[in-house]
């Protein structure tokens, strides 16, 4: 028995009252934190990114479909891991949902077992993905702090060239050019060019 | 008169009778030697007179006396022969004359023309009517040998030929053709009769022939036989074949086949025997189709009743082979059939999918609820206010689950169609169900308008909710794009008949003839096939009904259709059961519990309140077909309401 975790929210997002209610039901006794929608439309009214949570969504609604919520939530970036359910799965739409980023299918009626392993599993990859989401917050803040021409020095250190041409390229002396990549390690918090290119580069 | 006397003459010399008349000759005999006898006694007398010079003593004269006496009686007797002979002569003459008269006249009464040869085919003799018919006068042919003026230039052999046959005595007794030439140059067509021509002593002194002009008969002859000729023709190239046949002691007695029958059937009376199929001394004029074993081909058989030539009454049969055109329309009935089997199966597949999918819902819910009771309770939490609500509910949807099983068997069962007095209303009320689902994802609003009561009609409910559905969508689809968003459905009785209308806001018919929309294969639909109304129509029609289309006065089309009522029954109809509001509602009510007919209510309330919980899935479903899972699914998704 999981501990109650407040922001172990699980959403769903189903249609039909009779399953929404019943998978309610269960996931509460297994101590997750439910929040339930009748239709995509209400729950992407509803849902916060910053709140740490996992969507189960039923494939086939009328209105917005499962497929649908979830190509708006990767342009949205949310940090959300999908399980779709579905009556009778098929491959290329798995395929396709899994190639997008879902993590699985839960096919009616569910098992609990499975159940439970799929939606443990989700909040792992929810962990992830929102400590992912924090990290890119972070360097897209970092990389914001630098000017213009600390960028275009940036720019070229990733690209591999040297101090040397990278003054040459900007018309700027080799002692500018230091002093530019002191700032970017300082203001990037990194130590080795390493970091530096690893920073740059996930960004 | 002359004539009569002649007779007369001819017949009072006939009375004589012959054996009299050979005696005649002895009277100058008798009289000769009469006389002859007395100059001989006289004779006798003188020698023995003494006296060389008569002396008329009184004996002498005495005896003179004797002897002129005796002369004087020869003489009288003899007059008196001579009268009776030249009495008797004077008749035989008139009898002769008139006989000769009589024969001439004849002759010249006669219509058949007389000709005599000699034996070297001289003309000795023609009578007026010979003359008349062959056109030439007496003088130019008595006396006259072949070649005759008669005939025909050109043709002299031939002429020659017919004369040297005569002459030889081997004229055929059925007579002989020939054509002849008149003065006046016109033509003609006799025939002759030759026989040979004997004297009383029986030596045969010519030819006697008599002719008829058979010109006229001739042509009549002709015609007649060229119009049977063209008639046989007709018959004989005729592919029906006909047959006429009399009832005779021993069976049928074939009198008349043409072409085809023998073709067919030989010729035996067999093929008319079996084309009659045992329906002798009935007949009726429509057209029975009867198979032969014989032919092995299937025949359209017509029988009438004639009066043969003969008097009898017989019998015409005329058969025409339509294996080719029966053939073609079992095909042509077959592939209805087929087509209205897929059609069925297709919406039967369908279902059966809708429905089973939709039974993953209420099973998923048991499961889920308990699992979570079970998961509640293990961790201890054995509160029943918390764990009898979902129980309940569980309960509930184990219920839904057993409904939808029932939908199924149902489905099943109706396979059949069976007409049946329905509550027409439940047949709306389920259609309209159905239809919903779809509706609302058209956000289209399907009104019912039903009247407080309708009698019952007879349907299958399953056919013609079909009916119904198909015109709802035909309705919806006919509105995409539109600002149209109403449907509506209404009863209304109309004399025996009830008719129910669905009114769309669509499009509408535009130039398209209404009676059209309802031809196999015709659609406004880009991916139609064409065949949804043809089966509408088939279905009422087959329910004694007819379906229409008129254009809607408020834009859109109105589909229309009549189904019969069942007299005497009338059934209350249940408020609106509002069953697109119950959509979510997992507890079926029996809310159209009403009327007479509880039972079957009941069922409908139930499917009713069931199939409006189907949404979902069946848009679920639709869904999926798009994402190409199931092509021949989506497929026939598009396609069988079209």
């Amino acid at each position: 028995m999981r501990t109650l975790n407040t922001s172990n929210t699980v959403y769903i997002v189903d249609d039909d009252e009779a399953v929404r209610d019943s998978l309610r039901w269960l996931l509460e006794a297994n101590g997750y934190r439910v929040r339930d929608f009748p239709s995509a439309e209400a729950f992407l009214e509803a849902y916060d990114p910053a709140v740490l949570g996992v969507l189960i969504v039923d494939v086939r609604m009328p209105g917005m479909s499962g497929l649908e919520l979830q190509e708006v939530l990767i342009a949205r970036r949310a940090p959300l891991p999908i399980v779709f359910i579905t009556g009778h799965g098929d491959v290329p739409m798995a395929v396709s949902t899994i190639k997008k980023g879902a993590i699985d299918f839960l096919e009616k009626p569910f098992n609990e077992s499975d159940l439970r392993a799929i939606v443990a599993s989700m909040f792992v990859k929810a962990q992830e993905l929102h400590e992912q989401e924090a990290q890119r917050r972070e360097r897209e803040a970092m990389l914001a702090r630098l000017t213009s021409r600390e960028q275009q020095v940036l720019e070229r250190i990733v690209a591999g060239r040297l101090n040397k041409q990278i003054a040459d390229d900007l018309g700027i002396s080799i002692k500018t050019v230091e002093a530019h990549r002191a700032n970017i390690m300082e203001k990037l918090q990194v130590a080795t060019v390493a970091d530096l290119m690893k920073v740059a580069l996930n960004h | 008169m002359a004539s009569k006397k002649a007779t007369g003459t001819f017949a009072a010399y006939q009375e004589t009778p012959r054996a009299r008349r050979y005696l005649y000759w002895l009277t100058p005999i008798i009289a000769l030697a009469a006389l002859l006898g007395v100059m001989a006694t006289v004779i006798v007398w003188l020698d023995q007179l003494e006296d060389p010079y008569l002396i008329l003593t009184a004996d002498t004269h005495r005896t003179l006396v004797w002897v002129v006496a005796s002369l004087c009686v020869v003489i009288i007797w003899s007059l008196i022969a001579l009268w009776r002979h030249t009495l008797l002569r004077q008749r035989a003459e008139a009898a002769l004359i008139a006989e000769t008269a009589f024969r001439r006249a004849m002759e010249n009464s006669m219509l058949t023309g007389m000709r005599v040869l000699d034996m070297e085919g001289r003309i000795t003799y023609v009578n007026p009517a010979f003359c008349r018919i062959i056109g030439w006068n007496e003088s130019d042919l008595i006396g006259r040998k072949p070649p005759f003026p008669y005939w025909v230039p050109g043709q002299y052999a031939a002429h020659q030929r017919m004369m040297d046959m005569l002459l030889a005595g081997n004229a055929p007794t059925s007579g002989l053709e020939m054509q002849a030439q008149r003065r006046d140059g016109s033509r003609l067509t006799t025939r002759m009769y030759v026989s040979p021509l004997v004297d009383r002593n029986g030596v045969q002194t010519g030819w006697m022939t008599s002719l008829t002009d058979i010109t006229e008969s001739k042509r009549i002859r002709e015609t007649l036989a060229a119009a049977h000729e063209r008639f046989m023709t007709v018959l004989e190239g005729l592919d029906d074949a006909i047959s006429v046949t009399a009832d005779g002691p021993q069976g049928l007695e074939l009198l008349f086949t043409n072409k085809t029958y023998r073709r067919i059937f030989g010729s035996q009376a067999t093929g008319h025997a079996q084309l009659l199929a045992g329906r002798r001394g009935r007949y009726t004029d429509e057209a029975v189709e009867v198979y032969s074993p014989m032919a092995k081909r299937w025949f359209e058989v017509h029988h009438r009743m004639l009066a043969w030539t003969d008097g009898r009454r017989v019998r015409l049969q005329v058969a025409r082979d339509i294996t080719e055109r029966r053939a073609q329309e079992e095909a042509s009935l077959r592939q209805q059939e087929k087509i209205q089997m897929t059609s069925r199966l297709i919406t039967m597949g369908e279902m059966a999918s809708s429905l089973a999918h939709e039974l993953n819902q209420p099973l998923t819910a048991i499961a889920n609820y308990s699992m979570g009771v079970v998961a509640r309770v293990r961790a201890g939490e054995v509160d029943p206010r918390v764990l009898l609500p979902a129980l309940e509910k569980t309960a509930a949807q184990a219920e839904r689950a057993g409904l939808i099983i029932r939908r199924i068997r149902e489905f099943v069962k109706r396979s059949e169609p069976r007409r049946q007095p329905v509550d027409l209303s439940s047949v709306i009320n389920n259609a309209v169900g159905f239809a919903d689902i779809d509706a609302q994802k058209r956000r289209i609003d399907i009104i019912k308008r039903l009247p407080a009561a309708l009698p019952k009609v007879m349907a299958d409910p399953i056919l013609i909710e079909q009916v119904l559905l198909n015109l709802i969508k035909n309705g919806m689809e006919a509105m995409e794009n539109l600002p149209g968003h109403e449907v509506v459905v209404s009863v209304a009785p109309r004399d025996d008949v009830l008719e129910v209308s669905v009114a769309d806001q669509g499009h509408g018919l535009g130039d398209i003839d209404p009676a059209r929309l309802f031809e196999p294969f015709f659609s406004t639909k880009g991916e139609g096939m064409g065949m949804g109304l043809n089966i509408c129509r088939t279905i009422i029609e087959s329910h004694h009904g007819r379906l229409w289309a008129v254009p809607n006065p408020g834009g859109g089309t109105i589909f229309s259709f009549t189904l019969p009522i069942v007299p005497g029954t009338l059934v209350e109809v249940g408020t609106d059961d509002g069953g697109a509001a119950d959509q979510h509602d997992a507890n079926p009510a029996p809310a159209l519990l009403t009327g007479s007919d509880a039972c079957d209510d009941v069922s409908v309330a139930d499917a009713h309140a069931d199939m409006s919980s189907w949404g979902p899935d069946l848009s679920d479903q639709e869904q999926e077909s798009e994402a190409g899972n199931v092509p021949a699914l989506a497929f026939t998704q598009k396609e069988h309401l079209a």
